[in-house]
């Protein structure tokens, strides 16, 4: 059979990314498909929401800073700008040294732990998956309780043990977790990884539990860590964890467009020219070096990395191209909010974080689901 | 245009060999169709061709052997329309197509007014302009099968793979996705090769067919030399009349024999319904 010629070459020369135009191919309404009008709305709504949730992080608190002393502060603060913002030297201190690095911290928990959590769910293509799903919290949970009774009396440490020994309880568990599952099948499957992440947990978690049942005495400061707290957080903790959560959200935001591609399968995405493996491993390699960092300076705060990946989602879409960068800000607004309600609703006492993101996300995510089913 | 070679192909899930070895040329442009019963390898031998499964022996395209490339450069060689696709919730059919574009944007980058245009014209080539907003979940079969088309089309490869494309449609649809793929095949200048249960259909579309049966190919030719009643009694352990219309289209038809029993006859096994 003879085969006909192309009649016509509407589609540009296979395998060219430049082949000649095709006609009414002006991608009027692919642009239009991919949401890009909608999506500066959520950019602004998201934005706004940080910078509010900045400014009533920066303004509460117990030592009732004057308003209008604080933004003059803060403005003063800015490049090429100068003010006098008539704050007193202790006002200033309480400032700069409590409330500012306790507001920038929370940002940068809530921003890596809402972004891992979409990293996790995109690349496990799983809607319960958090950021502490292959081991993370339990590891840290085990460091941190090991360090706080068998080495927390010793003195002359070079560095805090405490947040050093909860990052590596994550990264080993984790490490652990995705060892297992690839000697039991080389392919490093899903189902598989997600398997062996629930026992190495179970595993951590048990040795914790027992570790902590045999020193009562700690019993307090290591529940404490588990619930999780932003109330010692000053400058050095932004140090510390500043350079992980810059290499975590550089990796995560590379990855956003393959974490769509990856949303068809393993098997698709294959045939579609990704190589997934690799980037299951790089994605969950980059969520689990920014979870771990910021766990080890907050202890576990739950909740952030499910509720907000997922509040973005049922808003603004499900393109993780979208979804991830959103959940960042989003995140990053909703923990500042969080510890905000935290050290304000008991003051002068102290609501654990984690108790507060659940207490106040679980009813919020309720209510977007409803919102969402009725539409 | 471009040749398909496939040589002394094999694909082994470690239970033994599930498919070959099969060697087989797909001219430039042709169309082979892969016909046989479940079972026989159809979708295995489909995969090790656009390399989703490990293979032995060599497929190559225009002589670039595959198994060299990277994925993204095989998927600018191969795309593959799967028999069941994965629906992602919540995606348009727009960012779906876009999909396709995968292997030819950077690993790392973002679409380019290019990618746009080539899914902006898949989408109109395949009638689909004013579905482009619409949600993949809310789509008909039919429907669906032309958007996997849209995106394979996006892809932009000389070789077009499609498992079992009309399994999920009704007649007129099977009909209808078919002439659609022939009609680009023409246009593009594809490569074709499909996975069919339906051999009335096979036969009418496909340049050649291959029947396999448990992995082994058994026969290799043009529909007619194929499509014969020996053969397929033989392999489809089925009864058919193949008939040959005065166009010369090759109609597979089962003959249609239920066997007569004397009535009230049934088993007392106590397996009928109670009375």
């Amino acid at each position: 059979m003879a085969v006909a010629g192309p009649r016509r070459a509407a589609v540009p020369t296979p395998g060219g990314r430049s082949g000649a135009g095709p006609p009414g191919g002006d991608g009027t309404v692919a642009s239009r498909g991919t949401g890009t009008t909608g999506s500066r709305w959520w950019w602004v709504a998201a934005a706004v929401a940080l910078a509010g949730a900045f400014l009533a992080g920066s303004l509460v608190g117990p030592a009732g800073l004057p308003v209008r002393g604080v933004l003059l502060e803060l403005v003063g603060r800015l490049p090429l700008v100068h003010l006098h913002s008539g704050l007193s030297r202790t006002d200033q201190a309480i400032l700069w040294q409590i409330r500012m690095p306790r507001v920038v911290l929370g940002g940068l928990v809530g921003w890596t732990l809402a972004a891992s959590g979409a990293g996790y769910q995109g690349v496990f293509r799983n809607p319960l998956a958090d950021p502490y799903l292959l081991g993370a919290a339990a590891g840290a949970g085990l460091g941190a309780t090991l360090m706080i009774t068998y080495a927390g009396r010793i003195s002359g440490w070079p560095v805090d043990p405490l947040p050093a020994a909860a990052f590596t309880g994550a990264v080993v568990a984790v490490l652990v977790s995705y060892l297992v599952a690839t000697a039991t099948d080389r392919r490093g499957g899903t189902a598989t990884v997600l398997l062996a992440g629930i026992a190495v947990a179970a595993f951590f978690t048990a040795v914790q539990t027992y570790v902590q049942q045999q020193h009562a005495e700690d019993l307090r400061q290591v529940y404490a860590w588990i619930l999780g707290r932003l109330s010692t957080a000053g400058w050095h903790d932004v140090v510390l964890v500043l350079p992980y959560v810059a290499v975590s959200t550089a990796v995560l935001l590379a990855h956003r467009r393959l974490l769509d591609v990856l949303s068809v399968g393993d098997t698709e995405a294959v045939s579609l020219g990704l190589d997934t493996v690799r980037t299951r491993v790089v994605v969950v390699a980059a969520a689990t070096l920014g979870t771990a960092a910021v766990v080890a300076v907050s202890g576990l705060i739950g909740f952030v990395g499910i509720i907000v990946p997922h509040t973005v989602r049922l808003v603004a879409g499900a393109r993780y191209r979208r979804v991830l960068p959103l959940s960042m800000v989003v995140g990053a607004a909703f923990l500042i909010l969080a510890d905000l309600l935290a050290r304000s609703l008991a003051a002068p006492d102290e609501i654990p974080i984690g108790v507060i993101t659940a207490f106040f996300g679980a009813p919020f995510f309720v209510v977007v689901l409803h919102r969402r089913a009725r539409r | 245009m471009s040749v398909v070679r496939l040589e002394a192909v094999t694909v082994d899930y470690g239970r033994g060999r599930a498919v070959g070895p099969v060697t087989v040329d797909v001219g430039a442009g042709r169309w082979l169709c892969l016909i046989g019963p479940n079972g026989a390898g159809k979708t295995s031998l489909l995969h090790a061709v656009s390399g989703l499964v490990a293979y032995g022996g060599s497929v190559s395209v225009d002589g670039t052997p595959l198994a060299r490339l990277r994925p993204a450069a095989r998927a600018r060689l191969v795309a593959l329309v799967p028999q069941q696709p994965t629906v992602p919730d919540g995606l348009s059919v727009t960012d779906y197509v876009l999909l396709g574009r995968n292997p030819h944007i950077p690993r790392f980058g973002i679409e380019s007014a290019t990618d746009r245009a080539v899914v902006a014209a898949a989408l109109d080539r395949l009638e689909l302009t004013a579905f482009a907003n619409r949600h993949l979940t809310t789509l008909s079969g039919g429907e669906l099968q032309r958007v996997l088309l849209a995106r394979a089309l996006a892809q932009q490869t000389p070789v077009l793979l499609l498992d079992e494309p009309t399994s999920a449609l009704d007649l007129g649809h099977q009909q209808q996705v078919l002439r659609l793929v022939d009609e680009l095949r023409l246009d593009y200048g594809l490569t074709v090769l499909t996975s069919m249960h339906d051999l009335t259909l096979a036969g009418a579309f496909a340049d050649s067919l291959l029947l396999l049966d448990r992995g082994d190919p058994v026969a290799v030719g043009r529909p007619a030399e194929v499509l014969t009643e020996a053969i397929l009694a033989r392999y489809y352990r089925a009864d058919v009349q193949v008939v040959t219309a005065p166009d010369g289209t090759i109609a597979v038809v089962p003959t249609l024999a239920r066997r007569p029993r004397p009535a009230g006859e049934q088993r007392a096994d106590g397996l009928g319904a109670r009375p």
